[in-house]
């Protein structure tokens, strides 16, 4: 199982938005020249690729009724339909039951799938594929609502709300959404954010230079 | 954006993915239950998926070679506190809007598996086509199905779906129409 982070952890986590405890952690990098910058500025301005959005993630789940439960309470999504048993499609001798739900502007945009082996034992889900995905929040609401809704409903805030990039308050990461982070009851990790950089965000600060072109 | 609604059927509809037949059900809409926080913001829409990989440079080269996807980020141990406290390096990608889409992770401590999800669905961009992609995959001597991984109702898009180096599937629908 990939490594879960503890609530301990949770709770010093927020240091990282102080800049001295960053440069803290990087001194032996800093020290030893191996300091590299992960400054999306440094990596030039985007061209559109041949893909659009992603559009839907189908994650294993123990058990689908929990699950549908807590994506409906926590997460606020709707229910849509489901189906099987059927086989698996990649898994021979697996069969499986889906779950579908939408959010409201992604119809079908997570599925949860319950896996059973020929025996019928449920098959056990892993945290070893995904790390997290991400939802984003419509415009004008926040992660900060977010998580005085997680709070209320008594569910984990793992990490957050917190800024991804280097500005006063912010973690030091990269993409400049404001995320906070928590468990579903199978240990996938979700993300729920809002405010992330774009293309045009970049395009207004730094026109068309690249990162090696700009002061 | 223009995302079709494929499941705003009601009642039962067949489906046939990977030559089985799969029968769809909808269940009537039950009273909702009180939901403490209902007021608070419920999120619109999935928009990135950060998954761990084996070998960071062969995955961004399989993902760009493939989808030309945009490098915006590389968050390593030797520049970010975060990464270098939990022990990983990531590499962002972005379709060319959001600074990042996907994103994938390389953990030493973790043994990659494809065993926490199926996989992940992304739509083509318009003016794309399923027909360019078949063809770069056959001349890659790369596997793939064609058709939905799940059944999808209402939805009429054609679809393909293969894994990626490290196993995870990736499912690739042509863009919405109209």
């Amino acid at each position: 199982m990939a490594k879960q982070m503890t609530p301990l952890e949770s709770k010093i986590a927020p240091l990282l938005k102080l800049k001295a405890v960053r440069e803290l952690i990087l001194l032996g990098p800093t020290l030893s020249g191996r300091r590299t910058s992960n400054k999306t500025e440094d990596y030039g301005v985007f061209e559109p690729s041949r893909l659009s959005h992603l559009e839907r993630v189908m994650i294993y789940v123990t058990d689908l009724e929990h699950s549908q439960e807590w994506y409906e309470r926590v997460i606020g999504a709707t229910y849509a339909g489901e189906a099987g048993p059927f086989p698996h499609p990649t898994m021979p001798g697996q069969t499986m039951r889906t779950l579908t739900l939408d959010l409201p502007d992604q119809p079908g945009g997570i599925v949860l799938i319950q896996r059973r082996e020929v025996n019928g034992k449920v098959v056990p889900v892993s945290n070893n594929s995904h790390f997290h995905f991400a939802l984003e929040l419509p415009e004008v609401r926040t992660s900060f609502e977010m998580a005085a809704r997680f709070k209320a409903l008594g569910q984990r805030i793992v990490y957050g709300p917190v800024k991804h990039n280097s500005e006063p308050g912010g973690d030091g990461e990269s993409g400049g959404n404001v995320a906070v982070y928590t468990y579903d009851p199978d240990g996938h990790y979700v993300e729920i954010f809002y405010d992330m950089d774009t293309i045009h965000n970049y395009r207004a600060r730094y026109g068309e230079r690249k990162g090696s072109e700009r002061a | 954006m223009k995302i079709l609604k494929p499941l705003s059927i009601l009642g039962v509809l067949g489906a046939v993915v990977g030559g089985a037949a799969i029968r769809w059900s909808v269940r009537p809409a039950e009273p909702l239950a009180i939901k403490p926080g209902l007021d608070a913001p419920v999120p619109a829409r999935l928009q990135h998926a950060v998954f761990y990989v084996r070998d960071l440079d062969r995955s961004r080269q399989f993902y760009q070679d493939l989808f030309d996807v945009q490098f915006s980020a590389r968050n390593h141990q030797d520049s970010s506190a975060a990464m270098r406290v939990v022990g990983q390096n990531m590499m962002f990608f972005s379709f060319g809007e959001m600074h990042h889409d996907i994103c994938f992770v390389q953990n030493p401590n973790v043994q990659v598996d494809n065993d926490a999800w199926l996989g992940f669905t992304v739509a083509l961009r318009t003016g794309q086509t399923l027909a360019d992609l078949r063809e770069q995959l056959r001349s890659r001597r790369w596997s793939f199905t064609d058709g939905r991984v799940l059944p999808v109702p209402g939805d009429a898009r054609d679809a393909l779906y293969f894994r990626d180096p490290d196993g995870h599937l990736i499912e690739v629908v042509e863009a919405a129409h109209g």
